[in-house]
């Protein structure tokens, strides 16, 4: 399409700015990198906190990405809202565990405590994403690309403010589970029990998801709907039925997040969805969004690269307080992949059809 | 019998205002803008300002959303650019408003343009999180860089002085805004009347097609960005000097998802809808308070309810507005004049 010599300089000249901030940031990191361990400031002990860290977030931005991912799979929509669906879950644990809380349930039987919230989170997140799709996507889902973008920002401020309505502004505190206080001993190292717990209840949502995905009836559809709506609708699939179990799905993934993340920070409030979401997204899309596996490496990636980033690289670069940029290396992040990979690290090249 | 309107010459069709009635309705809102602030109490006039800039926003995003077709979640960010630059000029160099307002136009072109950058290569879903990304970035080195912006604290700005006279009070401010709204809006309107103004409409339409069609898009998809953070800062700016005061949270996403709000109801793509969602937009939690105190003798429930479902109530409108009427006031609008001028023949 560009012929002329002056656009074509234009492109070059473009492309060798980009290229110029690559290797910026390449270097920048190795910089930072090789200053931070030869100062030797952090002990191997530390550094292996903060990977341990970083995996249990990791794991949970990986479940909420799973829903970022499937229903772009699907739909090719971004769910907006699924930030949202994951403090709707976190509140209904809230409530309940609260509740258990009151009658001793918990101290008396630790992990039953802690699996039913989890299931109801992930019920009621269930239940609260289908009714979204009802009410809010699917009038539109004929429409162009952008009308259902922006009518999940809709549902998301809804949702939102609607909490903060009936809950208020303030932030509430998850009770305590005594029985995952302290730290295990692995290895000679010791490592804080809910970090543990919460990495492996991630991963097995993830291994029984990618199941459901791979080897149930419900999975096959799944994928034939996000191979073609219509092909799929010839072949006896009821498109619309499969459309809202995804829904489902990905939100009742994003409920359990949202008791993990609450077990961790033990703080629930009307706005916790925004940040997590938004980051998890940024794993969906560095993992290669609408790619399964891959939500699942970029939330690990991401959020091990957040917790060991901030000391690693930034510190070494003379950066005060680094943790503070926490969120900014997610964003920045998010902003190179999109830029220059925003296949992801798994994702097959996206054509105008998808983007 | 008119069965529509029809123009028979180019320069009749090139034309600003085309009929007759659009006229006459010019001169009525014209007169209207003018007689008002004698009329209108103190309350009614602040309700004004707010509407007045909240049109200069809401005009700017839509030549980029409505008109260009690329999409924007950084409005919050890009007011704030304004807001600060306008502020920090006048607060700290005591540079006069008017010259600290025009810079802010300036710097929030250029960094919406910086921002922009990323619009060459990603489209539609991607756009909008880039976009948020600038949101994001733009309040956390608001909030961070305390030394110029003073941080989390508020700025404050001295009031805006013109030929000698103190801009304190919302009857002189009125002033300022409106003439204001009154230039934008004949800018706008006029620049879809441009070269510039129809790239960006290809551009919206179709880009791959207005790119054979020899439009650039890296040049036009720039333009339209600065163009829009332009008016984006002068509505920012304004905020700044109206209120005496600039703090961060009158930045958040939440501006960005409600100016969004305003152009999808007033319809994408219309500087008409501009108008009416801005102002439809601003009066809306007004209506809404005093509906709440209208019943709150018959139902205290919902009035306890009510100050915060008011923000929850744009998720809705937003979602409703999209289903029922997705292009929006201007759409209602335009089936009214329609419905008048056709009675009573309608068919």
């Amino acid at each position: 399409m560009r012929t002329s010599p002056g656009e074509r300089l234009l492109d070059l000249a473009v492309s060798g700015v980009l290229w110029g901030f690559r290797i910026l940031l390449v270097a920048a990191i190795l910089i930072g990198t090789i200053a931070t361990i030869r100062a030797g400031k952090y002990t191997s002990e530390q550094w292996i906190d903060f990977v341990v860290f970083g995996i249990s977030q990791g794991s949970i931005y990986a479940l909420i990405a799973l829903g970022y991912t499937m229903v772009y799979g699907i739909l090719r929509m971004i769910n907006f809202a699924h930030g949202d669906i994951f403090m709707t879950g976190a509140f209904a644990a809230y409530f309940l565990a609260t509740w258990m809380n009151g009658t001793g349930f918990i101290d008396s039987y630790p992990i039953l405590g802690l699996l039913i919230p989890i299931l109801f989170a992930m019920i009621v997140a269930g239940g609260i994403a289908m009714l979204v799709e009802r009410i809010a996507y699917r009038p539109l889902r004929g429409a162009p690309r952008l009308v259902p973008l922006i009518s999940a920002i809709g549902a998301s401020f809804f949702l939102e403010y609607a909490f903060r309505g009936f809950f208020g502004p303030g932030v509430y505190a998850y009770p305590p589970i005594k029985a995952l206080e302290g730290e295990w001993d692995i290895l000679g190292i010791g490592i804080l029990k809910v970090q543990v717990v919460v990495a492996v209840a991630a991963f097995i949502m993830m291994a029984i998801l990618y199941s459901i995905v791979m080897f149930t009836k419900v999975g096959k559809a799944m994928r034939a709907v996000s191979e073609s709506k219509d092909t799929a609708a010839l072949m006896g699939i009821d498109v619309n039925r499969i459309i809202v179990s995804t829904f489902a799905l990905g939100a009742a993934m994003a409920g359990a997040a949202g008791v993990l993340y609450s077990l961790i920070f033990r703080q629930v409030g009307f706005f916790m969805g925004f940040t997590p979401g938004i980051k998890a997204f940024t794993a969906a899309v560095l993992g290669g969004i609408g790619n399964i596996p891959g939500a699942m490496v970029g939330g690990l990636v991401l959020g091990i690269f957040e917790s060991v980033g901030p000391s690693l690289f930034l510190e070494g670069l003379g950066i005060t307080r680094p943790y503070q940029l926490k969120d900014a290396i997610a964003y920045t992040m998010l902003v190179m992949i999109l830029l220059f990979r925003p296949s992801g690290i798994l994702g097959e090249r996206i054509t105008t059809k998808k983007a | 019998m008119i069965s529509g309107i029809f123009h028979t010459t180019y320069e009749k069709d090139m034309a600003l205002r085309r009929t007759h009635a659009q006229k006459i309705r010019i001169v009525i809102v014209i007169v209207f803008l003018l007689v008002f602030p004698f009329l209108a109490n103190r309350y009614a006039l602040t309700l004004a300002n707010q509407v007045g800039i909240a049109v200069i926003g809401a005009i700017g995003l839509n030549i980029l959303v409505g008109y260009t077709g690329q999409i924007s979640l950084g409005q919050g960010g890009f007011m704030a650019v304004g807001a600060y630059t306008a502020g920090i000029l006048t607060a700290r160099f005591g540079m006069p408003w008017w010259a600290s307002t025009i810079v802010a136009c300036f710097t929030t072109a250029l960094i919406g343009t910086i921002f922009g950058i990323p619009s060459l290569r990603l489209k539609g879903l991607y756009l909008a999180i880039a976009t948020l990304a600038a949101q994001v970035i733009i309040l956390w080195v608001v909030t961070h860089w305390s030394a110029l912006t003073g941080g989390v604290d508020a700025l404050v700005v001295p009031d805006p002085k013109l030929f000698g006279i103190k801009i304190n009070t919302d009857f002189n401010f009125y002033w300022v805004t409106w003439g204001l709204v009154g230039i934008v809006t004949i800018a706008a309107v006029n620049l879809f009347r441009t070269h510039f103004g129809r790239a960006f409409i290809a551009i919206r339409d179709q880009d791959i097609a207005a790119s054979v069609m020899g439009v650039d898009l890296f040049k036009y998809k720039l333009l339209a960005f600065a163009v829009s953070s332009f008016l984006v800062g002068l509505a920012g700016a304004l905020t700044a000097h109206y209120r005496n005061i600039v703090t961060w949270e009158r930045f958040t996403v939440d501006v960005s998802v409600l100016y969004l709000a305003m152009i999808i109801i007033g319809g994408l793509g219309s500087v008409t809808g501009s108008y009416l969602g801005a102002t439809f937009m601003t009066l809306l939690p007004v209506l809404l308070t005093n509906l709440g105190r209208a019943v709150k003798t018959s139902f205290p429930l919902i009035d306890s309810i009510l100050p915060f479902v008011q923000q929850a109530m744009f998720g809705l409108v937003i979602i409703l507005f999209l289903i029922f009427e997705p292009e929006g006031l201007n759409k209602i609008w335009k089936n009214i004049k329609d419905y008048f001028r056709l009675w009573p023949f309608s068919y």
